[in-house]
């Protein structure tokens, strides 16, 4: 009986790009939170406290462009336009890839939504009240 | 077709009642100022808003299940899903974020004029009016007086659990912390008296903790502060004044204090001028003798845990006249 051969596995760096995009959104919301709660225990915020409005802003533009760099990778990774495949049923190295990349691309549009609705109250803010 | 009337009828008859229900005293949807109008507006986009999307997507499901049960052009399902399932819930709920974002600071806007500052107490309201300048409160209790057309500046703290602090018809509720000092403010238009409620679970008498909130013109309002601030005036019947000596007897000024007199307790409600309120015991009771009579004999009964012990050892005379001094205090 002849042994099955082990499969090819994407290398491991392909699973932590795939989940890249989310844990930069989490740590977004906790910078943002909690950057906002030392804001207003520590600092005198002044009218419309555009310092913290300003904080807010820079950790979600960060945030936004880190997220858009793994989604670029997750789009080389699941190279769409080269032959427009979507669905990824083959046990084969490339459709292991391709699938890994198109999850990702999906996981960071959903992040880069979160982090703009969680950076949003930036935008309003006059105060810690 | 018989059952599907008498639903059709129940359903009428329980729509009129529930819309009968959004008027009155405490309904958020019957406005009478700004912050409550403002929420009211929201809660009807809302509505509009998840009716609208409701109707789309099950006259959708309808469409495609029903009336052309056929299989959809690739393209055209995957528009579908990509358009209907991520873009417009998207845009949808960025609109509804924005706009619910936006109303906010408006709420939280300073307000002028005299401030409030009201405590949660278990199951009662201590008020304190701090007019502008003011070194120390005008004390009252159960009740709050607003001027309309003015943005009041409302401090809330609580004794010892939480409770929170709820005027529906004029505006959003926030919680009283112990430890903490929060505020709000309110800007009432309309004058009127608007019913509170205690709207976090506080103890056993937590939904008997209620109070009315009484709008009045700014002119109004200012004479009737003037009026609070004075001490009681002294009884002026001769009932009333065996009334008073009754009161003092039974010790009733080591809890409450009527300012004039030798009563100065500062653990229950402040009771100089208990008469000029429109309710008795935070918003339950109305303001008559035989409800005045009824508390005092066992309040237990009425509120329950209540800390005030009862008084059912006075004679029916000293009761009366208790009652007539009490009454008195306007």
């Amino acid at each position: 009986m002849a042994r099955a051969a082990k499969p090819h596995l994407p290398p491991k760096t392909a699973l932590w790009q795939l989940i890249a995009a989310p844990i930069i959104w989490s740590v977004h919301f906790v910078v943002t939170y909690g950057g906002t709660a030392i804001f207003c225990a520590k600092v005198d915020l002044g009218p419309d406290a555009l310092a913290l409005r300003g904080y807010i802003g820079i950790v979600t533009l960060v945030a936004l462009l880190a997220i858009a760099a793994m989604g670029w990778l997750a789009w080389r990774k699941w190279d769409l336009t080269d032959d427009w495949d979507y669905i990824h049923e083959e046990p084969t190295d490339e459709e292991r890839t391709e699938f890994l990349g198109h999850a990702g691309v999906l996981l960071s549009v959903v992040s880069a939504i979160g982090v703009i609705f969680v950076g949003l109250p930036g935008l309003v803010i006059t105060g810690c009240t | 077709m018989i059952a599907r009337r008498a639903f059709g009828v129940i359903g009428l008859g329980a729509l009129t009642l529930s819309l009968a229900a959004c008027d009155g005293p405490q309904s958020a949807l019957s406005p009478g100022g700004r912050d409550a109008d403002v929420l009211a507006s929201l809660f009807w986009i809302m509505l509009i808003g998840a009716v609208a999307i409701w109707l789309l997507i099950n006259g959708l499901f309808f469409f495609l299940t029903r009336i052309r049960p056929r299989a959809m052009p690739r393209r055209a399902a995957e528009a579908l899903i990509i358009g209907g399932g991520i873009v417009f819930p998207t845009i949808v709920v960025a609109g509804l974020l924005t706009y619910g974002l936006s109303i906010m600071p408006d709420q939280r806007a300073v307000g002028k004029g005299t401030r409030i500052e009201v405590v949660g107490e278990q199951w009662w309201w201590r008020v304190h009016y701090w007019p502008e300048g003011a070194d120390e409160p005008i004390v009252a209790a159960n009740e709050i007086r607003l001027p309309a057309g003015t943005r009041s500046e409302i401090t809330l703290k609580a004794a010892r659990v939480i409770h929170s602090f709820w005027i529906p018809g004029l505006g959003g509720k926030t919680d009283m912390i112990p430890g903490r000092v929060n505020r709000m403010s309110l800007e009432p238009t309309e004058t009127g008296t608007y019913r509170g409620q205690c709207a976090e679970f506080c103890g056993d008498s937590h939904a008997l903790m209620a109070l009315n909130a009484v709008v009045l013109r700014p002119e109004s309002f200012d004479a009737w502060l003037g009026r609070i601030a004075r001490p009681a005036g002294p009884p002026e019947t001769e009932l009333a004044r065996k009334g008073a000596a009754v009161f003092l007897s039974e010790g009733c000024g080591a809890c409450h204090a009527i300012r004039g007199t030798a009563a100065a307790g500062r653990l229950g409600p402040d009771l100089t001028h208990l008469a000029s309120r429109t309710s008795l015991a935070a918003g339950i009771l109305d303001m008559t003798p035989e409800a005045l009579a009824a508390w005092i004999t066992d309040p237990d009964a009425i509120k329950p845990g209540a800390r005030m012990p009862g008084y059912d050892h006075l004679a029916q005379a000293e009761m009366t006249a208790l009652v007539a001094y009490l009454e008195g205090l306007e």
